[in-house]
């Protein structure tokens, strides 16, 4: 019996994990197919639209400074390592085509993404288990106020949306940031660096730098709001979500991310 | 008394029908019958655990039975579609312990919330009934302020005007008192009784504070283990010989209530250790 109790505990372990996994797909599902619907709604049942831009302003404005300080240094720090390296092979010139690729298709989105978890994620998780703790979710229920409607929708929408504005803003960054750096050690001028750059780049880089930026962002959004409307045991449950939040969000972006790596690679995209 | 559903008086707002509630293997509430007369002021006692909130819950459409029916003017609620039942939830205000205000709203915008959301009245208008709710509790001059810039009794009197603010015809009170200072219970009680006698509202209130129940209640109804044990008017509850009754209105430490804690157990324990 004791032998097969890794097995049980696996069992369980992958149930749950299922479970999980289908609870924050059927909410993200829930409020994405709402959302188109609600602009139209009549009062009661309508898109909170000073909402949406409340929570677009907290994710996304609030968020530019510290995801461009983050991404030019991601530039700057790949410029400075590659550097010698190409520079042995006489390659340097690629450096442009390699920082411009590597931004657009990778790490403005991934970066931009990871810092938001930290940044929105993990506020937007506290915010709701907040409310959870303090019955106001119930309480938008007993004013029959749909909890995804007024809640989720705007959270969901904002996070997405920011994402992807915040990715154009991390490319753009982290091409300036190599920019500058490989000026300062390898003498490239400005000027050269962006052609190179803007011939070396595809709009398919661009955009599925994008379209990645935007499951980012459903992924956080999605599981903040979960794990915050499902919080119970006050404070310590408030705090826990917060944390799980952001491990989770960052695994799943770097899973995810996996996945579509593998599957534009297969597509030659 | 009948309480066959189609029986249903037009004095009878809410019927409670065999309304069973379980959460995974534990049931909490078993078959429990309950009528809520319109106009009544209905106060459920019971210790914790004893099932009171849930059936607040269920009363007030929060969540539905595992068996059974509630009829609210006559109809089901568990056979509502979700229209339906968004539409009886405007009907009712449940003020909760907590109260529950958004913290992120002043009172005014607390209160004219569910007015934005589910009547056509202009801005003006619904600021003049933010003012009107705000005075009915006593804090008009207070509209302005964050949940967090106000006492807790001014907090349950700010969720009981956001309750108010669609003109229910029933609300539903969770623990009033808890967490209040004794005056500010007794402000509260009044409130619930002013709002009782001058609109008419029904009132259906848990708590476990004896005094303020006996305050409040045109009837009582006692809960223990997910059941009604006992019901009254407050002069039939005091005069009661059911023992259970007894210890939980005097809060005697003798009693079935604490025989039913059983020793053995205890001991088994400490001998484990």
């Amino acid at each position: 019996m004791s032998a097969l109790r890794p097995v049980a505990a696996l069992g369980r372990s992958a149930l749950h994990a299922v479970g999980f996994v289908g609870s924050v797909g059927i909410l993200v599902e829930q409020a994405l197919v709402k959302a188109p619907t609600l602009v139209f709604k009549a009062r009661g049942r309508r898109l909170a639209w000073s909402n949406l831009w409340f929570q677009m302003h907290r994710v996304g404005v609030r968020s530019i400074g510290v995801v461009a300080l983050v991404t030019f240094a991601v530039g700057a720090i790949l410029s400075l390592q590659m550097g010698p390296i190409l520079q042995q092979y006489g390659a340097e010139a690629t450096m442009p085509a390699i920082i411009g690729i590597a931004m657009l298709r990778e790490l403005g989105p991934l970066i931009g993404a990871i810092v938001l978890t930290g940044f929105a994620g993990a506020s937007i998780a506290a915010e709701l288990g907040t409310m959870a703790v303090g019955e106001e979710i119930s309480a938008l229920k007993s004013h029959a106020i749909n909890p995804i409607r007024f809640l989720v929708v705007p959270r969901l929408l904002a996070t997405i949306v920011m994402t992807v504005c915040l990715a154009i803003l991390s490319d753009w960054m982290g091409i300036i940031g190599g920019m500058v750096t490989t000026e300062a050690t390898l003498g490239t001028p400005y000027g050269i660096y962006l052609t190179d750059t803007f011939n070396a780049v595809k709009p398919v880089d661009f955009i599925s730098g994008l379209i990645k930026a935007a499951v980012f962002g459903g992924l956080i959004g999605g599981l903040a709001c979960y794990l915050g409307i499902n919080v119970r045991g006050g404070a310590e449950g408030v705090g826990n979500a917060t944390t799980m939040t952001v491990v989770i969000s960052i695994v799943a972006i770097v899973v995810v991310d996996l996945l579509f790596t593998y599957v534009f690679w297969v597509f030659g995209w | 008394m009948s309480h066959d559903p189609s029986s249903m008086s037009d004095d009878v707002i809410i019927r409670c029908l065999d309304v069973t509630k379980q959460f995974g293997a534990q049931t909490v509430l078993n078959e429990l019958t309950l009528d809520v007369k319109r106009g009544e002021r209905l106060v459920i006692l019971g210790g914790s655990g004893a099932g009171k909130s849930t059936l607040l819950n269920l009363m007030s459409a929060q969540t539905l039975p595992t068996s059974g029916q509630i009829l609210v003017n006559g109809t089901d609620i568990c056979a509502m579609s979700v229209n339906e039942l968004d539409k009886h939830r405007t009907t009712t205000g449940v003020l909760f312990q907590s109260g529950a205000l958004f913290q992120s709203m002043s009172l005014a915008e607390n209160i004219s919330l569910p007015l934005r959301e589910h009547t056509d009245l202009d801005t003006d208008t619904i600021d003049l009934v933010v003012k009107m709710k705000l005075e009915l509790v006593g804090l008009r001059e207070h509209a302005h302020k964050k949940p967090s810039q106000i006492s807790g009794g001014m907090k349950k009197r700010a969720g009981l005007a956001r309750a108010l603010a669609l003109d229910p015809q029933v609300i539903f009170y969770d623990e009033p008192s808890a967490g209040l200072d004794p005056v500010s219970v007794t402000e509260v009680d009044h409130l619930m009784i002013g709002l009782n006698e001058t609109l008419g509202v029904t009132t259906v209130v848990i708590t476990h504070e004896m005094v303020s129940a006996f305050r409040i209640a045109h009837r009582l109804v006692l809960m223990d283990q997910g059941k009604f044990v006992a019901d009254g008017t407050p002069e039939e509850m005091k005069n009661s010989d059911e023992p259970l009754v007894r210890q939980f209105i005097n809060g005697l430490l003798e009693g079935p209530l604490t025989d039913r804690r059983d020793s053995t157990q205890y001991l088994q324990d400490l001998l484990r250790t």
